[in-house]
């Protein structure tokens, strides 16, 4: 419950200079049988150096393929248009040379599956070793001391990095590739649900940890999650997602307390609140829309409560709302009347419940 | 909850285990203890190494009443899905005795246990895995009607369209798909309609909404409480998510390495915490209000230790309250 | 309506919706790969190899020109022995004045029968072992692979040779002999496929709602063992076909039926086998094909069945 002491280590202290990510209009799509699946559809946002931001939206909603389009690890056959620059150079353009110089380096990821990408005949210590060797032109020695370090700040003990990983516990694991992904000081960490296979007490620990090392070494993040509690508490910034699209962006602190998008109030609903004992636990009913040739209007206009006419036809676009804060509604000046009346239950009863769509439609 | 109130729960003397003052319980758990053994193996054994004994589940008194949910809450490795699985006898005990309305079923076999399983049921908490892909969810959620020797084609049929109601699927655009085909959060409902297809007593549920997202979880916890209302099912959610517990568990345990430390009225141990590692936990959820998480780290840290008071009798449980108790043992190092 | 009418228009409806579900047979998987086969043009080829062969084995004896086993004489009234291709011979004939082609129709229902047979047999021990070793566990995983790695150390060839020179070599012993030695890798396939599909937790949810060990294992477990059964039985009607055809030709063969091993067994202990090319090369030739083209067939089913070996 106290903070620890950022780390002032000379080997933690990131050499490499924080990194400016711009992307634009990124779009993602996938043919298929029926048609165009639309993964992504026109996403824009900006991470400035040291600046947190969350990406937040139920499982389809696109974007763990916002972070993967990022680090150009999408499947062969995914049609992607648009910009990423980092720094000014556009990743999505890169040469495999190009990539390969600034993954790990500019760029690193840690996916909530990574613990089962861990090499079993080799030592972790050895292969965090070998990651940063091999990028880095410094000595083994160094490199342990690193990963030592490294493993303080996750909270394993470091003899354990003479283990490999079928000794760790999947927590464990977890924690140690995110130790690995930190280990080269990239510029810009991606982390897809890093969190997610972890108990409530690991968790906590690992996201104040990942927030030291931010605010210390000015790291930028961003961080793809379901859990709006966890980047409640690590993100400055968080874009809301919804079926392809944000739907809301802007200061985390801000966007959780006055939400101006129904789905950021329906999520922040859903999100169990210990400190609050009057909350009632409201879910959302419904599914995500069918993202194979998607209906013409707001893709939400489904399952919102508020939804009008207007909204099934034309779709929102992301408006002003706010110093920072953006909102893809078509009523941003009936966000009052909208805020009290999410928090009632029976608001979200009238809304379609289980629309049948076929989910597994890849 | 304000430092006021908590300064007002003075300790009391004697203390009671979580089996007393519970008089006709569906479930109850005695001394129940599960062990594993981490290698060993013949020749091992003979070689004079014979294998890491991990005590899982070590020692633990429960009782859930009819219509109640009880809430296990605890961090990975406390043994909470172990003592879940070790109920519903997927693992055997290695000491101690499950009571099931009166009959012990802590060794039962053959049809005397298979007679339990009709009474008992578990949720998973992977929807991905607990589901056949090869099955159309029909087939599912039938199989356990099959299993117990349901002929009737007609009456399998109607219960199936009356479990899947109950959890909210309609029958008429479901039955013939397959699980590939659903979110995570409509097949937990499958498994829900599964577990509940049989009319059992007691169902455990296994950490049933840590694999899904957070804004399909309050359905899930919302159809859980339903069905423990309306169908007087004992309920034994497990989680290591201690936020949850509050809105449907009307008691909770609180689980570390293989034993309770703290159990009571839900409202009392998460409003009150008492030992270490309940606060722990409690601080470790996540706020979407920093204010209210400022509030409540020092609302924590400023709460009295009870280790100061005696506890009578020799009992090893000091009173808080009138349903709210704690482990009497030195507050040991809750790291791990 | 009265509570139990209300239940049973009900229960109609149920059964109505419940009808209207179409439910995957336990063979659904081998159905599915076989539309991805066909795609699959050298699988295509190797299944039309095996499928003209096949016709042979059904209707060769109708086709045959001649018996097999006649001797036939020329017309200038001799015996027509060691004749190259002619009109009236197509492969010619052997040395003892019999019909190659004739004989090589025929052999080919000998190979269909010893390695279907066998593959079956094969098929069934494996399986079964298989199953029983990786859902047990223990002592019985122990035993029975205790058992198999001993019957793994003996030599296939050497001990196939040394147990029809015992019994006998009629094709039923053949095929018992070739079944008794390829069921032990069978096996091992089928166990390490069972132990993957007994973690599953959809087995766990069934255990835990009192299903017995028998339901389990034909519910849940023998779905997914059989594409793999098959892939082996596949390969081992190969392979069966092989051993039968090097036993024959070893001499080993059953004397009263006409293999392809048999025909080249002959064709070189009557030392004819550097001139009469018409006698060597079509059995050759047919065991070639045919051994091919299982193997190609099952390693294209291998591939479609296994994602970790397709080309992305």
């Amino acid at each position: 419950m106290q903070s620890r002491e950022a780390p002032s280590s000379p080997t933690l202290i990131g050499r490499k200079p924080p990194v400016h990510l711009q992307v634009e209009d990124l779009r993602v799509q996938y043919r298929v049988a029926k048609g165009y699946l639309i993964a992504v559809d026109r996403i824009s946002f900006e991470v400035s150096p040291g600046q947190t931001i969350g990406l937040v939206g139920e499982s389809g909603c696109g974007k763990s393929t916002v972070g993967k389009a990022i680090l150009r690890l999408l499947p062969e056959d995914a049609i992607v248009r648009g910009k990423v620059l980092l720094d000014g150079d556009d990743v999505l353009k890169m040469s495999d040379r190009e990539l390969r110089s600034i993954r790990w380096t500019k760029l690193a990821l840690v996916t909530q599956s990574a613990m089962n990408s861990l090499d079993p005949v080799y030592r972790i210590g050895d292969q965090i070793v070998e990651s940063i060797v091999a990028h880095e032109d410094i000595a083994k020695a160094q490199a342990w001391a690193r990963a030592e370090e490294l493993f303080e700040l996750v909270g394993i003990s470091t003899e354990r990095l003479r283990d490999y990983p079928h000794q760790f516990s999947g927590g464990m694991r977890q924690r140690a590739v995110i130790a690995m992904a930190l280990s080269l000081n990239a510029g810009l960490l991606v982390a897809d649900e890093p969190t997610t296979a972890l108990d409530s007490i690991m968790q906590d620990q690992v996201l104040s940890r990942i927030r030291e090392l931010q605010d210390a070494f000015h790291r930028s993040m961003i961080l793809v999650t379901h859990d709006i509690g966890v980047v409640a508490e690590t993100c400055q910034t968080v874009a809301v997602m919804y079926a392809g699209s944000i739907i809301e962006i802007g200061p985390t602190a801000v966007v959780l307390a006055e939400p101006f998008h129904p789905y950021t109030m329906g999520l922040r609903n859903a999100f169990p609140r210990i400190d609050d004992e009057r909350h009632e636990l409201i879910s959302i009913p419904g599914t995500l829309p069918n993202l194979i040739n998607p209906p013409q209007g707001c893709r939400f206009a489904g399952r919102c409560p508020f939804k009008t006419e207007h909204c099934e036809h034309v779709a929102p676009p992301l408006i002003q709302v706010g110093e920072g804060h953006r909102s893809a509604c078509h009523y941003p000046e009936r966000v009052v009347e909208f805020r009290a009346r999410a928090q009632e239950r029976q608001t979200w009863n009238g809304t379609q419940a289980d629309i049948p769509t076929p989910v597994g439609a890849l | 909850m304000t430092a006021a109130d908590a300064t007002m729960h003075q300790p009391a003397a004697g203390g009671t285990a979580p089996t007393e003052g519970n008089p006709d319980p569906v479930i109850a758990a005695s001394g129940l203890t599960k062990h594993f053994t981490i290698g060993g193996g013949l020749i091992a054994s003979m070689l004079g190494k014979p294998g890491r004994v991990v005590k899982a589940v070590d020692g633990v008194d429960l009782a859930i009443s009819q219509g109640e949910v009880f809430g296990l809450v605890g961090g990975s490795g406390s043994g909470k899905s172990t003592l879940g699985m070790t109920l519903v006898r997927l693992h055997r005990a290695s000491a101690g005795t499950i009571r099931f309305r009166g009959r012990d079923v802590t060794n039962s076999r053959g049809a005397e246990l298979k007679k339990y399983r009709r009474e008992a049921q578990i949720i998973f908490q992977d929807p991905y895995g607990s589901l056949n892909p090869r099955l159309t969810i029909a087939q599912v959620v039938e199989e356990p009607l099959r299993i117990h020797g349901v002929r009737d084609k007609a009456e399998r049929a109607l219960r199936v369209v009356e479990a899947l109601e109950r959890v909210l699927i309609a029958p008429a655009e479901y039955l013939h798909r397959y699980p590939h085909e659903l979110s995570g959060g409509q097949r937990q409902r499958i498994a829900i309609a599964r577990a509940i297809v049989l009319e059992p007593k007691f169902i455990v549920a296994d950490e049933p909404v840590s694999m899904l997202d957070v804004s399909v979880q309050a359905g899930i916890l919302e159809l859980l409480e339903k069905l423990s209302r309306e169908m007087g099912l004992a309920i034994l959610y497990v989680s290591h998510d201690i936020a949850t517990v509050r809105y449907i568990c009307d008691r909770v345990a609180v689980m570390l390495h293989g034993r309770i430390v703290e159990y009571g009225d839900a409202r009392e141990v998460t409003s009150y915490p008492a030992h270490a590692y309940t606060r722990r936990l409690m601080a470790a959820v996540p706020s979407v209000d920093p204010a209210e998480k400022r509030k409540r780290l020092e609302m924590l840290n400023s709460l009295s230790s009870p280790a100061g008071a005696t506890a009578g009798g020799g009992s090893e449980w000091i009173a808080l309250g009138a349903d709210h108790f704690v482990r009497h043992d030195a507050p040991h190092d809750v790291d791990r | 309506m009265t509570v139990s009418a209300a239940k049973s228009t009900k229960a109609r409806e149920a059964l109505a919706l419940w009808s209207a579900t179409k439910r995957k047979t336990i063979f659904a998987p081998l159905l599915d790969t076989f539309d991805l086969l066909v795609r699959d043009r050298f699988a295509l080829a190797g299944m039309i190899i095996i499928g003209l062969f096949l016709l042979v084995a059904l209707f060769g004896h109708m086709i045959a020109p001649y018996d097999p086993t006649q001797t036939l004489r020329s017309p200038d009234g001799g015996l027509a022995r060691l004749q190259p291709p002619s009109m009236r011979h197509w492969l010619g004939t052997t040395a003892y004045a019999k019909d190659v082609l004739s004989q090589l129709l025929v052999g080919t229902r000998v190979a269909f029968i010893v390695g279907i047979s066998a593959a079956l047999v094969v098929g069934f021990i494996s399986t079964l072992l298989g199953l029983l070793s990786g859902y047990y566990g223990r002592y019985v995983d122990d035993i029975i692979m205790r058992f198999t790695d001993f019957a793994m150390s003996i030599p296939t060839l050497p001990i196939a040779i040394v147990a029809v020179a015992i019994l006998g070599s009629s094709l039923r012993n053949i095929i018992i002999v070739i079944a008794l030695l390829f069921w032990r890798n069978g096996a091992r396939i089928v166990r390490s496929v069972v132990l993957t599909e007994k973690e599953k937790v959809y087995v766990q949810a069934a255990r835990a709602a009192g299903a017995s060990h028998t339901y389990i294992m034909v519910t849940h477990i023998l779905p997914n063992v059989i594409p793999v059964a098959f892939l082996w039985m596949t390969m081992s009607t190969a392979f069966a076909i092989l051993a039968e055809a090097s036993l024959s030709f070893l001499g080993l063969g059953d004397p009263n039926t006409t293999s392809w091993g048999q025909m080249l067994n002959i064709a070189f202990t009557t030392g004819s086998s550097r001139t009469a090319w018409w006698w060597v090369i079509p059995p050759s030739l047919c065991l070639v094909l045919l051994i091919s083209s299982i193997y190609v067939v099952g390693r294209a089913y291998e591939e479609k069945t296994n994602p970790k070996l397709r080309k992305a």
